[in-house]
């Protein structure tokens, strides 16, 4: 897929996180909306949604892809996002809280008319509730908490977060595990994709406490 | 998969989330299986002098009645014999059936239905989902102790010296748990679900507790059709079960050597059926007499499996310490 295509994939996945923060009264800035992506990009394993060609990499303040800023910069350059709030901090970058427009919750609901759209429009609400249920203000300690990325941190920016790789302490092996405990001993398990990823965020809050 | 210990203890404790772990076995909500065992348990605890000395059961059933179950229906319903009751996740009472109240009555309802169920002896509560014991506690004393460092913790690769730990602390002169009927004929005993259960139990509790790496234990699990007797223990290693067999009398059925194949022959169904398993071992407790146990301890190679250890065949003593230092100075 040509860079352009890895940025249109972007354009759709930072529409779903902004409308999914926005049904929650969030607005997500540039570093949360990475964050969100990120887990929804995580996530998708257990929706059986592959992840994406285009990946993050170990940054400043987190998991980061470039493409999300370029989607979430198209987005409000062409009207479907608008910026809230733009203050400067103490280094003088500037954070801006991005939200869908009028047009961009229109486009979302077209989007969501066709089937495609549907399975990854799931994990990202599957990932909003999860956020919702244990506070927006948590989502840097939650992403910090996440196997893959707490496994590449030290190891320095540019780092390429490999989250489905099940050969590596990565989000891949420890929601197989997960699977594995849940299923136990059940004559017929019921581990649903939304089961899964409540106790893969249930795991990330007690990491995070754990962890300190 | 190689955890950190960060990541392990926090495995831990979500996989000690009995909502969520019930929820996989049921399909049911978790917050709604959360509310119902919160429910059921405060009902035991603020009631416990009415019912300290019945058995019941509360099932979580799927209609609302909205009429909140009180004590005196409570009383009224295990006085006619009707110890089964169906309440929802508010505990408002749904219907009250006759049934039983063993664990294996609580198993086999819970097996068939896939339903959650809190099973009580007084205040001692068996949370079990699709038949699966997921925890035994007593209610009225909940462990909130913070826990201590723990000397007998050992990880599952060590579980020859598990088994000694748990054989010296708890089996040994029935330290901890009661097993003979008769100790001078060496008739053991045979209770409401059979003597298995008594070192079933204990077993069980003591692995809980003791084995380090463990993230989630499972008892009493029917799931391949087998008997229920064994144990299913889930590390990040992998998943590995414990099979709990007896030797010897408890007045109404004798089992010799061949117990031992059978028993090796349900692990090697087990290690067959479930590629998630990764290794089996069986445990025999050994109430035959002392030349038995040394003579016909012997096992059919054949009916091994390759990931099943030798079996542990454990001697249960019926000598008193002063008979055993008699013995020791003849």
């Amino acid at each position: 897929m040509n860079e352009q295509g890895k940025v249109l994939l972007r354009i759709r996945d930072v529409a779903f996180a902004l409308h999914t923060a926005g049904d929650y009264g969030q607005a997500l800035n540039r570093i949360r909306l990475q964050k969100f992506v990120y887990l929804v990009d995580v996530l998708g394993k257990c929706f059986e949604v592959l992840p994406p060609q285009a990946r993050h990499i170990v940054y400043r303040h987190g998991p980061y892809d470039k493409r999300v800023q370029n989607a979430v910069d198209v987005l409000a350059f062409r009207g479907f996002v608008k910026i809230v709030k733009a203050v400067a901090d103490e280094s003088g970058n500037l954070s801006t809280d991005y939200v869908l427009s009028g047009a961009g919750q229109k486009w979302v609901a077209a989007m969501l008319r066709s089937e495609v759209f549907l399975a990854r429009y799931g994990v990202a609400r599957a990932v909003g509730e999860e956020v919702e249920r244990l506070g927006w203000h948590r989502l840097r300690e939650l992403v910090y908490a996440e196997p893959t990325f707490v496994s590449n941190r030290p190891l320095g920016y540019g780092r390429v977060l490999k989250t489905a790789d099940v050969r590596t302490r990565s989000a891949g092996s420890l929601l197989t595990l997960a699977d594995r405990i849940l299923s136990a001993g059940f004559p017929s398990p019921q581990v649903t994709p939304r089961l899964l990823t409540r106790a893969f965020f249930d795991y990330l809050e007690r990491y995070a406490r754990i962890s300190g | 998969m190689d955890l950190s210990p960060e990541q392990l203890e926090a495995l831990r404790q979500s996989a000690a989330d009995m909502a969520i772990v019930a929820a996989a076995g049921t399909g049911l909500d978790p917050d709604i299986i959360r509310k119902f065992f919160l429910a059921a348990k405060q009902f035991v605890v603020t009631h416990k002098a009415v019912l300290k000395d019945k058995h019941f059961a509360f099932v979580l059933g799927k209609i609302t009645s909205g009429h909140k179950l009180t004590k005196q229906r409570m009383a009224q319903e295990l006085a006619n014999g009707k110890s089964v009751i169906e309440v929802d996740e508010e505990l408002a009472f749904v219907s009250a059936q006759s049934g039983k109240v063993t664990l294996t009555g609580a198993q086999e309802r819970g097996n068939k239905a896939r339903s959650i169920e809190l099973l009580c002896w007084g205040t001692w509560g068996f949370s079990l989902a699709a038949g699966v014991l997921l925890k035994d506690e007593d209610l009225s004393n909940p462990s909130s102790v913070p826990p201590t460092p723990n000397q007998w913790k050992r990880p599952i690769a060590q579980i020859v010296e598990i088994l000694d730990d748990h054989m010296g602390r708890v089996v040994k002169r029935e330290q901890g748990v009661k097993y003979w009927k008769d100790k001078g004929k060496r008739i053991l005993l045979n209770p409401d679900g059979g003597t298995e259960r008594i070192f079933h139990r204990s077993l069980f509790w003591w692995l809980g507790e003791n084995v380090s790496d463990l993230i989630r234990i499972a008892g009493e699990t029917r799931g391949l059709g087998q008997d229920a007797m064994d144990i299913l223990m889930v590390t990040s290693a992998g998943s590995f079960i414990i099979e709990v067999k007896w030797l010897g009398n408890n007045g109404s059925k004798k089992y010799g050597q061949l117990r031992i194949d059978q028993g090796l022959l349900q692990v090697k169904l087990y290690l067959e059926n479930d590629k998630a398993l990764i290794w089996g071992h069986l445990v025999c407790y050994d109430g035959r007499s002392e030349e038995a146990h040394l003579k016909e301890s012997c096992f059919d190679a054949s009916q091994k499996h390759a990931d099943c250890l030798e079996p542990s065949i454990l001697f249960l003593d019926s000598k008193t310490p002063s008979e055993i230092a008699d013995a020791l100075k003849k």
